[in-house]
């Protein structure tokens, strides 16, 4: 039982952790990031199963775990606000060839980093080019470009 | 998943009074992580810099942290004084109480005689010679979170009320 209860903890603090850090936090995932990841769990794995070694405390850790993933991913198909509080929602960063600099200030964006996926993403390699430029959930930036024209819908 | 509207002429599922609330929600959690961090430097949430608390009765000194860990082995420092009629021991005791709460990995020096009684128990050390007082370090580690109140004494003598809170 004490496992479980650690797991669904630690599960928690993660997720509080990372949801307040923002989208783009670890998203371009240096090599520093990546041992800073490693750091992390490393420091949560003795939180999970303190000093039970065995396979049966690994077992229930693991479907602790992913218990807990399965019915949150059951609640936010149920509920739309669950799946905003949990995984937030996108944001237009561009909008009609507009910069909302606001929100790049807020989600610790800036032109350059619109510019790197519009670059890779679509060879695009000015500003101006770009139609739409969207911070997902994942924290990637989706871009538009002006030269690809989506087939607009009037808003209802 | 989430519903797509249409959205400043694209389906999308943004929403963005909601995406100002977490802005809010994500700076205010930014001050809570700095406020963890100064606790624990601090020492409001385990050993930092003004965790640990004496209390001395008489001729006994406990010193310990306020706040431990749960299943995390801390140092309880206990100085004491021999009694003029017994200059060559010294001892101390301890509640059932604490000790339910705690399991001892370690005391040193050791003692030369553990002695179980009711309610109590009590180890007894040599005294160095010349030197009326003696530390003994007890390394415990905390078997349950919550509260941890108990309490240390000698015969005839000194009482020392240990309170401390184990953050699970």
């Amino acid at each position: 039982m004490e496992i479980v209860l650690r797991c669904i903890a630690i599960y928690a603090v993660v997720w509080v952790v990372f949801r307040i850090s923002g989208k783009r936090t670890l998203k371009d995932l240096t090599t520093f990031d990546f041992v800073l990841l490693l750091i992390i769990s490393e420091c949560t794995q003795q939180g999970l199963v303190g000093q039970n070694y065995s396979i049966t405390g690994a077992t229930i850790a693991v479907a602790t775990l992913v218990t807990v993933d399965i019915l949150l991913s059951l609640l936010k198909r149920r509920f739309d606000k669950v799946e905003k509080v949990l995984d937030n929602v996108p944001v237009l960063l561009i909008e009609r060839g507009r910069l909302h600099r606001d929100r790049l200030k807020k989600e610790r964006v800036d032109e350059a980093d619109i510019l790197v996926s519009a670059r890779q993403m679509h060879g695009i390699s000015r500003i101006d080019a770009i139609d739409y430029a969207i911070l997902e959930t994942s924290g990637t930036i989706s871009i538009i470009p002006k030269a690809y024209q989506p087939e607009r819908v009037e808003s209802n | 998943m989430a519903k797509l509207h249409v959205s400043h002429g694209i389906q999308l599922s943004d929403d963005f009074p909601f995406t100002r609330k977490s802005w809010i929600v994500e700076r205010a959690g930014w001050g809570l992580l700095i406020a963890v961090l100064v606790a624990a430097l601090l020492g409001g949430l385990g050993p930092g810099l003004f965790s640990r608390r004496t209390t001395a009765s008489g001729s006994l000194a406990v010193e310990y942290d306020r706040f431990g860990h749960f299943k995390t082995e801390e140092t309880i420092t206990l100085r004491l004084t021999s009694r003029p009629e017994d200059p060559d021991r010294v001892s101390f005791w301890i509640d059932e109480s604490f000790l339910d709460g705690v399991s001892i990995e370690k005391i040193r020096p050791h003692p030369l005689e553990v002695r179980p009684e009711e309610g109590r128990t009590t180890f007894l050390f040599a005294a160095p010679p010349r030197h009326a007082s003696v530390t003994v370090r007890i390394d415990v580690v905390p078997e349950r979170p919550g509260p941890l109140a108990g309490r240390f004494g000698q015969a005839k003598g000194s009482l020392v009320d240990v309170r401390q809170f184990i953050y699970p």
